[in-house]
């Protein structure tokens, strides 16, 4: 006769059954930015810390894939925040578009 | 144009009388680059992308009218340039350096947007003889000048 195993005591919680996210589940959007001539490097690396939070390595990251690539996608996200996201882009002149994702 | 002070959030900047008048006309400029000059989405057959668009449009068109205004106070405002001696002096909060970014870009690309939109300034023709593509030249160099000086006072 096998042995019974003991029973699992759990912590005291709620269980969550595991689900995606509301942003995995509304992810139909990425954030593109693309190249241009007149955009300074700098700049571009500066309105990304700004606009996404991101620190000077990711945003760096960011921008020389852009400046090497011709683009760069910056996030994947719901359609209403996507856009928000390309307002901002906009108000600081960069080359920046919402595109369905694949 | 210098930085004399830095403090947590906010900088103080000293310029000749010369580098103020160059600034202040460089800020009157604002808006040249159009409010729809951007696409929402390359992918336009998207349903509700061209209301959208539209909609952003608006926006932007909306708040370049608050931005114009708001040069105009910031010119003629207490917060604006203080004569100090033979200089002007200027205090920026982290925020109004923000908006000037913005508001200086705005110039630089709608500058570059009008003048063809080159690879390189250089490329353009006539720069050298017709007057007003050399002053959008001259106003993208002088926006590279006090962007590059923004952005180090932020750091």
């Amino acid at each position: 006769m096998p042995k019974t195993a003991p029973p699992e005591v759990l912590p005291d919680q709620e269980i969550i059954t595991k689900t995606e996210s509301d942003t995995e589940l509304d992810s139909g959007f990425v954030v593109v930015c693309w190249n241009d001539p007149v955009n300074l490097m700098d700049y571009v690396t500066h309105v990304f810390q700004v606009v996404f939070g991101w620190n000077r390595k990711k945003a760096e990251k960011h921008m020389m894939e852009v400046h090497n690539k011709g683009k760069s996608v910056l996030v994947r996200e719901s359609r209403e925040k996507a856009e928000a996201y390309v307002h901002q882009l906009h108000r600081y002149s960069l080359h920046a578009t919402m595109e369905p994702a694949e | 144009m210098k930085l004399l002070r830095r403090s947590d959030d906010q900088v103080l900047i000293e310029l000749e009388a010369a580098e103020r008048f160059v600034i202040t006309e460089l800020l009157k400029r604002y808006p040249v680059l159009p409010a729809d000059h951007f696409q929402l989405s390359k992918c336009s057959d998207e349903e509700g992308i061209e209301e959208d668009e539209a909609f952003l449009h608006e926006t932007l068109s909306d708040e370049q009218k608050s931005n114009r205004r708001e040069i105009t106070k910031f010119l003629e405002g207490e917060n604006g340039f203080k004569p100090v001696g033979d200089a002007y002096q200027v205090t920026l909060t982290r925020e109004r350096i923000e908006w000037l970014l913005q508001i200086v870009n705005d110039i630089r690309v709608g500058s570059w947007a009008m003048l063809g939109s080159p690879d390189e300034i250089h490329e353009v023709d006539e720069l050298s003889t017709d007057p007003q593509k050399a002053s959008l030249a001259f106003a993208m160099e002088i926006s590279t000048v006090v962007q590059s000086i923004l952005l180090a006072a932020l750091r």
